[in-house]
């Protein structure tokens, strides 16, 4: 069978975990000897037995148009966000960071939004946000039509059923990626190239945009006196207020690190560019993960949040947000809980000062990699077998 | 003790629930031999030796900086909407029917907008109404440095009370459930007064009461039962929403097959396919007995609301044994729920739905209109006096006091 995958119209030049994972199922799809192929336009695979459009929560109309005439049966990889949940208080936070920073934003009714109310009221957020965007129903008259619907966890499947009522889903885990390609003990590149000490330090890793909450990270952190290293992919606006948020509040060094920033400094914040453009090698970022003495990603929305896998794989003890379906991988029925043995703390992504008592309470902990978690054991093969046993 | 409560400041011209509270209060009080008062304002009474801010949601930073400078402890005696469960969801409904009905509304996050916006999506997808809210209003934001520091937090459900927890973290909060007011004072067999009035018959027709504003979501119930030929009245005291009025209106005469009659303070004299206007009685507030006459009579109560806190119209249908359609985001259930049953439907006449689930509002009317329950009489939540809920205020702010 010849599947055609539709990923993003700037996946080309862009990186994500929704790419990592379509690349594995389509390694997957292979090695069950399937053809798999991957565009930003049906057109441009007009002899695809079946498409897969992913990220159901962009928009989609055109896309649909063009299966719509190529007459093709089609599902979704959704990567279908719950927008209802996350992008007010997502949109919100951020706003009222800025308003906080001092932005030229229209005065609000003689409030004077200082970070303080957003310590003591966590839900302040959820005044500045902005209604979700309508991608849901602009996609809806033609994504109905899909044949069935693949989330990457139960809780996806449910955002699914609540955004599609009778739709048809199916529950298909993702493989770990990158912490499965490591077998020996990772190097101290990442040491090098950034002059830290080993367990020394706050990490987290993403692309800087308003559901990874990395202005939450550096707000909750502002107090403490670890260092705090951003990996991001992608430069944007937000990492620009996140620059700042970090200059004005935070005392302890800062340090984001990119294939596509310009180096500059201010206070104790520094931007490092690395690897001259091109994707940061996988072994610096394992060493980065090994030497941190705490993971941190308290994102409004992951799906299912992959370098939370990546961290535990490593022994790195963590920080994650209670809205992030990566629980489903990890609870244990008899424990009751997705803590695994103490080393994933879970919190709501705007709740500041629980954040930073996690961060006192875990870093620095020690724990041993986490090599026999079936969720870790978890192969590209195994994956794309579930895809056609879904699709049969 | 003098008491003073603070009322809204258009409490004199717009009629509401929050006002039928406060004046049971104020009886109940002077009963047990307090003195009691309401005014729009602190300083109107300046020898208050404790006051009573209501409406929380509402912007009060002149009344907290009169009381500020008045140098008297205060109160919150709530009314504390939860803005954030039914702010964006009640606007987004409102936004998306005004759609429906060919209003232009404003382009959502640059996106291309050439939807052709149709009702029956509503039904399909009744989550679709978040996506037209609007920003939250953020009054309670406003009057937090100054409300934060009121010495007690009275809701009248444990629902409010854990909203207000929320809004305000760490403040004390004490549960004072309401007394039931019109319908306790209501002793003799209903009249057929609403009846003659409006020309319906018994048992003939749905029954909504209360101001036509957002959070009460009549336009819910227009859609809802907009393929049931069922007549709909609806009872509207004067309200501060024009627009909405007008709207539910449009949307009855638009999308109703079925006679629509609103009984209305605000309305001028209309009429449009099956929807038309019907003023009050000598342009007054309708009479109790007349009110009476009409919950009894009704088929079914309907009340989808978005916020009612804790909205006494369910009260007052139970009551007189007209079946009930509820909304499950308001806080009666905390009034009926019967933990040996594990619901709040009491013997079946109430049923409860989200206020945006049109389809099942509409099953559930089809499920209950025309059934009669007797008159509920002997529960805890009707038996309530006003002297009652005025003791417990005062026990309330006592233990706050002693402790």
């Amino acid at each position: 069978m010849k599947i055609g995958f539709i990923f993003r119209t700037d996946a080309p030049k862009e990186e994500g975990d929704n790419l990592t994972i379509i690349e594995g199922l389509m390694r997957g799809l292979n090695l069950l000897d399937h053809k798999a192929v991957a565009s930003t336009s049906p057109f441009s695979i007009p002899d695809a037995d079946f498409f897969l459009f992913s990220n159901s929560t962009l928009e989609q109309k055109q896309l649909l148009e063009e299966v719509s005439l190529l007459n093709r049966p089609f599902g979704l990889l959704g990567f279908q966000e719950d927008l209802l949940r996350y992008y007010i208080p997502a949109s919100g936070f951020c706003k009222f960071v800025l308003h906080c920073l001092g932005y030229g934003l229209p005065t609000d009714n003689g409030l004077h939004c200082h970070l303080d109310l957003l310590i003591e009221r966590p839900d302040v957020a959820y005044y500045y946000g902005e209604p979700p965007k309508r991608v849901i129903p602009y996609n809806h008259p033609l994504i109905r039509k899909a044949s069935f619907w693949i989330a990457n966890s139960p809780t996806e499947a449910k955002t699914l059923q609540r955004d599609f009522p009778g739709c048809k889903t199916a529950v298909i885990p993702v493989p770990p990626s990158i912490a499965t390609e490591y077998q020996g003990t990772p190097d101290d590149s990442f040491l090098q190239y950034s002059g830290l000490g080993s367990k020394n330090y706050l990490l987290q890793v993403g692309m800087l945009e308003p559901c990874k909450n990395q202005l939450g990270t550096i707000l909750a952190t502002r107090h403490l006196d670890i260092p705090l290293v951003f990996i991001a992919t992608t430069p944007s606006d937000y990492g620009n207020i996140c620059f700042e948020a970090a200059v004005k509040w935070r005392k302890a060094p800062t340090i984001f690190i990119s294939e596509s920033i310009e180096a500059r400094k201010e206070g104790s914040v520094r931007m490092i560019p690395i690897s001259q453009g091109k994707k940061i090698p996988s072994s610096i970022l394992l060493s980065a993960y090994h030497h941190a003495g705490l993971y941190i990603h308290p994102a409004f929305q992951d799906l299912p949040g992959t370098t939370y896998l990546a961290a535990a794989r490593l022994g790195v003890p963590t920080i994650a947000s209670s809205w992030s379906p990566i629980t489903d991988y990890l609870f244990d029925p008899e424990q009751g809980h997705s803590r695994l043995d103490g080393r994933i703390l879970y919190y709501e992504p705007y709740r500041l000062n629980e954040i930073e008592q996690g961060v006192i309470q875990h870093f620095g902990k020690e724990f041993p990699p986490l090599l026999n978690h079936i969720t870790i054991l978890r192969t590209e093969k195994q994956s794309a077998q579930d895809l056609i046993t879904a699709i049969e | 003790m003098h008491i003073g409560f603070i009322t809204r400041w258009d409490a004199a011209s717009h009629w509401g629930g929050d006002l039928a509270v406060v004046n049971g209060l104020i009886r109940g009080l002077t009963s047990i031999g307090h003195k009691a008062t309401a005014a729009t304002s602190p300083f109107s009474m300046p020898d208050a030796d404790m006051f009573f801010l209501t409406n929380s949601t509402d912007d009060q930073r002149k009344n907290l900086e009169e009381l500020e400078l008045l140098h008297k402890p205060f109160n919150v005696l709530g009314f504390h909407e939860d803005l954030l469960l039914y702010y964006s969801a009640a606007t987004g409904m409102r936004n998306f029917i005004f759609m429906c009905l060919g209003y232009d509304l404003p382009l959502n996050n640059n996106l291309r907008d050439d939807s052709d916006y149709d009702i029956d999506m509503l039904f399909e997808l009744p989550h679709i109404i978040h996506y037209y809210g609007k920003v939250l209003k953020r009054c309670t934001l406003y009057n937090h440095h100054l409300i934060r520091k009121a010495k007690l937090w009275v809701a009248n459900s444990v629902t409010e009370a854990r909203t207000m927890q929320r809004d305000c973290p760490g403040c004390k909060t004490a549960v004072v459930p309401v007394a039931p007011g019109m319908v306790t004072s209501f002793k003799d067999q209903p009249d057929d007064s609403f009846l003659k009035y409006t020309g319906l018959s018994s048992g003939n027709y749905l029954l909504q009461v209360g101001r036509l504003q957002l959070r009460k979501n009549q336009l819910g119930t227009i859609l809802a039962s907009k393929d049931l030929d069922i007549p709909l009245v609806f009872i509207a005291t004067r309200a501060f929403s024009p627009d909405y009025e007008e709207a539910c209106f449009k949307a009855a005469a638009h999308f109703r097959k079925a006679p629509t009659l609103f009984i209305s303070e605000n309305l001028r004299d209309l009429k449009m396919n099956a929807a038309r206007v019907l003023f009050m009685p000598n342009d007054k507030k309708l009479p109790a007995s007349m009110l009476i006459s009409a919950y009894h009579h009704a088929g079914l109560h309907i009340h989808p609301a978005f916020q009612e806190l804790p909205g006494a119209t369910y009260l007052e249908a139970a009551r007189l044994g007209t079946p009930s359609i509820a909304s499950s985001w308001t806080t009666i259930d905390d009034y009926f729920y019967d933990k040996s049953l594990g619901h709040a439907q009491l013997d079946g006449r109430i049923l409860y739905t989200p206020p945006h689930h049109l389809k099942e509002i509409k099953q559930a009317i089809e499920q209950l209109f025309g059934k009669r329950f007797p008159p509920l009489e002997n529960h805890p939540a009707l038996q309530r006096t006003e002297a009652e809920a005025a003791q417990d205020l005062i026990d309330a702010v006592s233990t706050r006091v002693s402790s």
